[in-house]
């Protein structure tokens, strides 16, 4: 997981990431807001992340998202296309979170670890 | 000398001049940099989405769509949505669409849900939110998202739950409303939410209700709702359950009505569960509802009315594309009269027995060809006519039929 430089966190267990994907915790420890951001449901590296890490279905996270952004109900994570966008959204957003298979250790985000 | 003088002034100038563009172009850089992270900010503060879909729709033995029974394609919904994050606890949500759904529900322009969300209180395992203005019903398993056709499992949901004629009403309501959810590592995620207030009742869909011989007004007096949802730790399953009562009450038109004036009062209560596994999924919703008329038909006339049903949904997901679906429902509107006999023999024979009851077959389909577009394909096979309209004014005329069938296929793509 890579999170902006501003979130003081070292790692994150499966049933709180899983509480950030569904938008069920939006603040961070330190009560500031979270900021998701994922790829396009199709994407081979959301599918993975949803099945592999998140242990729940991409059309879970649709259905819970979809409700959330067309009822007025909430706020969904913000989509991006492509991986390179997304490493970018990260950067640039305080207290936002993302996924990504392989990131370079010297760039500026924290990489997180998530506890099994 | 004077050549002299000229260049030095020249170059005086030229000092100046490009003194003031370089000082210009850093108050442009500057402002650039500023404009840029208020875009940034504004970027992450403003959400839009939206949604469009187009449909043909064919339905033979009813008026369920239209009243000459030609294939239609009045089966359109359009939404757009904005969302903006005032302060770190209030955001201002806005989703307006426009729907056409033939005889189904009141066609045309409206706003969908248009609120001020306020987070009243936010840790790791507790949310608490209450929303002010015009909020959607969050109590059943699709009503919030019954307009959005991506986000519902079939282009016509089960109408013993989710009555187009009744859409208007049911869809959600003005007043206040509130949302509290609990996270638990070891016994799961709760959900509690509770609604208070009235819908509008459009012209259009009073006709729909009580047809176009009331003259009159109906209003809503009261909308309680409330509902309760609980998903085991790490479990596929989730349950819930929900409570409605609603008033109305009906003024008869004092220079000539054909009705008089009378109230109306609608309870409902559901118990819904949903399984979602990797291919399966289930879903099922088992209610019952209590309808009270006092005065309307005749000033002294009291009905009190027990309907019940349920149904039962299966999708079958054949890859990341391809999706199967299969329903069958029953509803029976007073439980009592499940063959619709005494309501027969009420109306003296005007009202045919299958008035009284609404099941409903369906098999469908669905192909994701992007994250963002869908196209659905389903056939109905429907045997009674207890969720046609109007309702308190059945036309047998143009429901002679016990048996109806109905198929649709509607494209759709969202952002």
């Amino acid at each position: 997981m890579i999170v902006n430089p501003t979130v003081q966190i070292n790692d994150l267990s499966i049933s709180q990431l899983r509480r950030i994907y569904t938008m069920r915790q939006v603040r961070w420890s330190n009560n500031s807001p979270i900021k998701v951001f994922v790829l396009p449901n199709q994407h081979p590296q959301h599918q993975r992340f949803c099945k592999e890490t998140l242990r729940v279905f991409p059309y879970q996270l649709d259905r819970i998202w979809h409700k959330l952004t067309f009822s007025g109900l909430g706020v969904a994570p913000v989509r991006v296309k492509t991986i390179n966008e997304l490493i970018k959204s990260v950067e640039k957003t305080p207290g936002a979170i993302g996924y990504v298979e392989t990131y370079n250790m010297e760039g500026p985000l924290r990489v997180i670890k998530i506890k099994q | 000398m004077l050549s002299k003088l000229n260049s030095n002034g020249l170059l005086i100038k030229m000092r100046k001049v490009a003194n003031t563009s370089i000082k210009m172009c850093l108050l442009l850089l500057l402002s650039c940099n500023v404009s840029k992270a208020l875009a940034d900010e504004t970027k992450n503060k403003l959400q839009w989405h939206g949604f469009i879909s187009q449909g043909v729709i064919d339905v033979n033995g009813s008026d369920f769509v239209n009243d000459d029974g030609d294939l239609s394609t009045e089966l359109t919904e359009v939404g757009l949505n904005t969302n903006y994050q005032l302060t770190d606890d209030l955001r201002f949500a806005v989703q307006a669409v426009y729907l056409n759904g033939g005889n189904r529900f009141h066609s045309g322009a409206r706003i969908d849900y248009m609120l001020i969300d306020w987070s009243v209180y936010n840790s790791i395992d507790w949310q608490a939110n209450i929303y002010f203005g015009r909020f959607k019903n969050n109590h059943w398993l699709y009503s919030s998202t019954r307009d959005v056709p991506f986000a519902r499992p079939s282009i016509v949901l089960p109408q013993s739950v989710y009555f187009d004629g009744f859409r208007d009403i049911a869809v959600g309501g003005d007043g206040i409303a509130f949302k509290i959810s609990h996270n638990d590592d070891a016994y799961g995620d709760f959900d509690f939410n509770f609604s208070y207030g009235t819908s509008p009742i459009p012209d259009t869909q009073q006709k729909i209700l009580l047809s176009e011989f009331a003259l009159g007004d109906v209003k809503q007096d009261i909308d309680l709702q409330s509902s309760f949802y609980w998903q085991p730790s790490f479990s596929q399953w989730r349950f819930g359950l929900s409570l409605l009562n609603a008033e109305f009450s009906y003024s008869e038109d004092r220079a000539f009505d054909n009705f008089a004036s009378g109230d109306f009062t609608f309870q409902f209560y559901t118990m819904n569960a949903l399984y979602e596994g990797e291919k399966w999924e289930f879903s099922g919703e088992i209610y019952q509802e209590r309808f009270v008329v006092e005065g309307f038909y005749v000033p002294q006339f009291h009905a009190d009315d027990i309907g019940q049903g349920y149904y039962i949904q299966s999708r079958y997901k054949m890859n990341d594309k391809l999706t199967f679906l299969a329903r069958a429902e029953h509803f029976f509107l007073n439980k009592e009269d499940k063959k619709g006999k005494q309501l027969e023999k009420n109306t003296a024979g005007k009202i045919p027995g299958y008035f009284g009851y609404h099941s409903d077959a369906t098999l469908g389909l669905s192909y994701d060809f992007t994250s963002n577009m869908k196209l659905r394909v389903e056939h109905h096979w429907v045997r009674g006519a207890a969720r046609l309209t109007p309702i308190v004014l059945p036309n047998t005329q143009l429901n002679n039929s016990e048996h109806w069938q109905m198929w649709a296929v509607q494209l759709m793509y969202w952002f």
